[in-house]
């Protein structure tokens, strides 16, 4: 069977990925719209969207739900960070390792940035650790699995991995 | 330089990660704040959330110096006092932060305790617009309800009606009237609990958009605080609010006098005095203060209007002078004091 094959194993995994990365983004999306207060823009978009009565139902329905902070304010940003390091991985699942790993941390490492400057006062919000381990886990995740999945008695300094 | 379309996919679903973590987290209001203040206030007479007779006034942020308008207050020393020591306060920190210094966990949440009619939703207001300036708030408007605009009659309802408010408050201030009416003393099934529940969920989810000021009788506004840690955690900060005095009472009807255009005779004034400290003299704890006294005004220009109506060829000394014989009759009808 050519791994290019629609029913392909790889095939298979590149879309099991998309659709975590998409139910990341749902459940991210939904901590937004139910549970995070509603002056939000995504609210906005979702009441011009015409799903203004189901939002209310839903933040009815989690009205008495008392979520940790972490969960409010942080959760989301590594839930966005972990569905774009699946797309990618999904995207790019032939290549070395190094270079899925360059592409992947993309957007975590600019999350990372973001809050450091913040921290320092360069760029407007409020500098948060949690937000920073929020960028930082899904990648470190990311590296141990790359480092599992990789094949037997290859070493982390092989060309497996140092290849770009 | 030629891309593969493996790497325009990338680079296609990269920027929109981006935009949409720039939409979403990093941005996390709506643009627009004073403008969105007011139409989340027009969003706030949802029928889902609010129904009609509800008590709920909006009062959107004024121009003009806050600081003038508190020092123009009749009376009120001490607490004009309070109000520019939190600000001073509240200025200073401001400026550690922007230093780089540690500063205080502060909470701008208030209790104002006092009888009816002593000033408390006017120095509310007065206190969001400092809030504005002072870039605690950004929009600085006041939303004012009391029970019932909170509690709903319906299981459920109560959060949706609570959260409709908060919405209706974010970047201003929520002032909440006999706030120890959602505690009745003797409680049976009341939703009075999940308004408080629901509003202190939001005080710790909006703390930075959100100031609630509390207010009421000193003795019930103390049982309320004492009935829930939750309460006693975010409102540490009380000023209280005394009766008038006799005297400051006189210096309000003037000032009704003077906004409205109107003078008063000799005798009126001499009644004026005598009947306001009989008033305060006798007093009970529901006696109205600035209230009563408007409510004075009110009767008393109409007693002037029916005295005048016959009257043909009035000048304009004539339509302003509020008599002895106006005072009376509005003092009398008056069911907080009658002589």
């Amino acid at each position: 069977m050519s791994p290019m094959s629609p029913m392909s194993p790889m095939r298979k995994k590149g879309l099991v990925q998309i659709a975590l990365a998409c139910l990341l983004l749902l459940v991210g999306g939904a901590l937004y719209l139910f549970l995070r207060p509603s002056g939000l823009l995504l609210h906005k978009v979702a009441a011009d969207l015409g799903l203004g009565e189901q939002i209310r139902q839903g933040r009815l329905f989690f009205s008495g739900f008392q979520l940790p902070e972490w969960m409010l304010f942080s959760l989301p940003a590594a839930l966005w960070a972990a569905a774009y390091i699946l797309v990618t991985d999904a995207i790019l699942a032939q290549r070395p390792p190094l270079r899925r790993l360059a592409v992947a941390a993309f957007i975590p490492a600019l999350g990372m940035a973001s809050e450091l400057m913040q921290a320092l006062h360069l760029l407007p919000g409020t500098f948060d650790v949690a937000d920073l381990v929020a960028y930082a886990v899904p990648c470190l995740a990311y590296v141990m699995w790359l480092g599992f999945c990789r094949p037997r008695n290859t070493p982390i300094h092989s060309p497996y991995f140092l290849a770009l | 330089m030629k891309f593969t379309a493996q790497q325009i996919v990338i680079i296609v679903v990269s920027i929109a990660f981006i935009i949409a973590g720039i939409l979403t987290i990093y941005i996390e209001e709506t643009e627009g704040d004073e403008g969105d203040a007011t139409s989340s206030v027009t969003d706030s007479t949802d029928p889902a959330g609010m129904a009609e007779g509800d008590s709920v006034v909006v009062h959107n942020s004024l121009e003009g110096d806050p600081y003038a308008e508190l020092d123009e207050l009749i009376g009120l020393e001490a607490v004009k006092e309070e109000v520019r020591s939190l600000a001073n306060f509240v200025k200073l920190q401001q400026q550690r932060k922007a230093k780089g210094l540690k500063t205080p966990k502060m909470s701008y949440h208030l209790v104002f305790t006092g009888s009816p009619g002593t000033g408390k939703t006017t120095v509310a207001r007065i206190v969001a617009r400092i809030y504005k300036d002072l870039g605690v708030l950004k929009s600085g408007h006041t939303v004012e309800t009391d029970r019932s605009g909170l509690v709903a009659e319906y299981v459920g309802q109560t959060a949706i009606k609570t959260n409709a408010i908060v919405d209706s408050a974010l970047n201003g201030v929520l002032f909440i009237d006999e706030a120890y009416a959602l505690v009745p003393e003797q409680s049976g099934s009341d939703y009075g609990q999940e308004a408080i529940s629901t509003l202190l969920k939001r005080m710790e989810d909006d703390r930075d958009r959100l100031v609630v000021i509390i207010a009421g009788y000193t003795n019930e506004m103390q049982r309320f605080i004492d009935s829930n840690p939750g309460l006693q955690s975010r409102f540490n900060r009380y000023i209280n609010f005394p009766d008038y005095t006799p005297e400051e009472l006189v210096g309000i009807f003037h000032m009704y006098m003077k906004k409205n255009e109107y003078t008063i005779s000799k005798e009126g004034e001499v009644m004026l005095r005598d009947r306001l400290e009989y008033a305060v003299a006798h007093k009970d704890r529901n006696f109205g203060n600035a209230r009563f006294v408007r409510n004075v005004f009110e009767k008393a220009i109409q007693n002037q209007a029916n005295r005048l109506a016959n009257r043909k060829g009035l000048d304009a000394e004539a339509l302003m002078e509020i008599d002895a014989v106006d005072l009376k009759p509005a003092f009398e009808s008056n069911r907080e004091w009658n002589e």
